[in-house]
């Protein structure tokens, strides 16, 4: 205890040195990717594969082609100009719908997985008949069921939300069920010993023991709610963060690429810090 | 030592083991012996201290009183019913910390009235007292994360008899403590154990000092088998000098001698 603000000044300046450190290397990975970009120029199709620093600031602009107008930025499919005000409200609505769709997805995959998790855990007739369903759900390729999920929903919202929703519950069942069957057996001879009913002993015994093994597995269930976000969008969607990478494919716009890339990394770590300190103070204790 | 007699007097003893034999399947496959026709009898109010060696079926003899696991053969009856299951009429004190890390002080102390559905003034007010009696009042919103090894023991032992159990059975409970630690620790026991009804108290112990300290008996248990139990006729409170005294030392060597003995003759004077 006494050496404890001691403790605290070193974590502090030893954050503060790893805070340089990954400043410093991605300094040096900018100016490598401008070495690249000029190294490699355009291709013979006139796409440039790896985008300049500056053509990347320049493509800014194109966002606002994916604003539907409105807020004094005007719709550019039907002739309004370009504007950077238009730009930024095209980012910031897209990122927002794909958000708001991975939000859901995730929130859905969490009540799914950790809920199919538990159950599963606690009744054997219901361990016996998902288990192996489960595990084979596990392998099939996320990517390849994209598809289907496109036939069967077509383009609803409801189509996106199942599949994210299906991507994270599946990863969340299988981890949510180890991190259950994990749990010493010491905590449960001894929740028994003290009179405890099975129930009892589920709820505040098992469940919360479990608990820093499942943080683990909702931490990586976050950036693969966007990965699955990405993809169904950029399969079939109006708006969103991966429609816009599916037009700047077709267009070889590696500049948008470059930016809806950052974007999508800002948005993704945010969430996923903001989801990480929420289970850094559900398991303090740990 | 055979089989007693199911009831002697007019209360049935607190523990009563009756011609009970537990047996182990390997992996392999192989069947072994872990408990070997014990007779055991614990009178309540009774402290009885369980030595062996590693290995030989003390741990095994704790749990089948506590139920966690069944006997193979022969029936157990703590206060005249036969064991089942576990159950808070027997409280116990692993050696593994067990206190739920998730769980304030005051929450862990409080987790046995809890499940018995003690009202909640009258949990608070058993809460209170046993964080006196521990001297942890100052902790009682502490996670157990930020106690020390020695604060933890007295926490979990805390939780096990704020259920007051008829009998309490504990596992090696101040393994690791240092010595003044672990006398401070015994002293708060006996107090525990001297206070309302006398519970009766199985505790196994690597140490012949402690069970010398703590005991009304001491029993060795080697290849499954009580090899050895003797009566610690020594005055309480014991002091320094009462465990280090010639009646002291007498048992001492026979419990030595008893732990050395090679294994056929063990094997014969568990059956004297």
């Amino acid at each position: 205890m006494s050496n404890k603000p001691i403790r605290e000044h070193s974590e502090k300046s030893r954050a503060r040195s790893s805070t340089y450190w990954g400043l410093l290397v991605m300094a040096s990975l900018l100016i490598a990717w401008q070495v690249v970009s000029i190294a490699l120029g355009e291709s013979s199709a006139g796409i440039k594969l790896v985008p300049g620093i500056q053509d990347v600031i320049g493509a800014f602009i194109q966002f606002s082609g994916y604003w539907p107008g409105g807020l004094g930025a005007g719709d550019v499919s039907r002739g309004a100009d370009k504007t950077l005000w238009g730009a930024v409200l095209g980012l910031l609505y897209n990122g927002g719908i794909t958000l708001i769709r991975c939000a859901i997805g995730l929130a859905g995959g969490v009540i799914v997985g950790v809920g199919l998790g538990l159950l599963v855990s606690w009744l054997k007739v219901a361990r016996e008949l998902l288990t192996f369903p489960a595990h084979f759900m596990r392998m099939m390729p996320l990517l390849a069921l994209l598809p289907l999920f496109g036939l069967w929903f077509g383009l609803s919202e409801l189509g996106t939300y199942i599949f994210v929703t299906f991507a994270v519950a599946v990863l969340l069942f299988v981890i949510t069920a180890s991190a259950i069957n994990g749990v010493s057996t010491y905590y449960l001879d001894y929740a028994s010993s003290l009179g405890a009913s099975k129930w009892r002993i589920y709820r505040s015994v098992m469940i919360p023991a479990a608990l820093p093994e499942l943080r683990t597995g909702l931490l990586l269930a976050v950036p693969f709610a966007w990965s699955a976000v990405l993809a169904a969008e950029y399969i079939g969607k109006a708006y969103g963060l991966g429609r816009i990478l599916n037009y700047a494919q077709l267009y070889g716009a590696t500049d948008v690429i470059a930016i809806t890339g950052v974007f999508v990394v800002i948005a993704a770590s945010t969430s996923f810090f903001a989801v990480r300190r929420y289970l850094n103070y559900v398991t303090r204790w740990a | 030592m055979t089989a007693l007699p199911a009831v002697a007097d007019a209360r049935p003893p607190a523990i009563l083991l009756n011609n009970v034999s537990k047996e182990f399947r390997l992996e392999s496959g192989e069947l072994v012996q872990g408990t070997k026709n014990q007779a055991l009898r614990v009178e309540s109010g009774e402290f009885v201290c369980v030595v062996g060696p590693s290995g030989h079926g003390k741990s095994t003899l704790l749990n089948m009183i506590a139920g966690f696991t069944l006997p193979t053969s022969g029936t157990i009856e703590v206060a005249g019913r036969p064991v089942k299951g576990p159950g808070p009429d027997r409280g116990v004190v692993f050696q593994r910390d067990t206190l739920f890390l998730w769980k304030r002080v005051d929450e862990n102390i409080e987790f046995g009235l809890k499940a018995q559905g003690v009202p909640k003034a009258e949990r608070k007010k058993i809460v209170a007292d046993l964080l006196k009696v521990i001297g942890l009042e100052r902790f009682a919103k502490a996670w157990p994360k930020q106690l020390s090894g020695g604060m933890r023991r007295r926490v979990a032992i805390a939780a096990v008899l704020a259920n007051k159990p008829d009998v309490l059975l504990m596992d090696e409970p101040f393994a690791g403590l240092d010595y003044l630690r672990m006398s401070q620790m015994h002293e708060v026991l006996l107090d525990l154990w001297q206070e309302v009804g006398r519970r009766a108290v199985v505790m196994i112990t690597h140490d012949v000092d402690e069970a010398l300290t703590l005991g009304d008996r001491i029993i060795l248990i080697k290849h499954g088998e009580i090899a050895l139990n003797v009566k610690v006729d020594l005055a309480r409170p014991r002091t320094t000098d009462d465990i280090t005294g010639d009646r002291a030392n007498e048992i001492r060597r026979r419990v030595l001698e008893a732990f050395e003995e090679d294994d056929q003759k063990a094997g014969q004077s568990a059956k004297l």
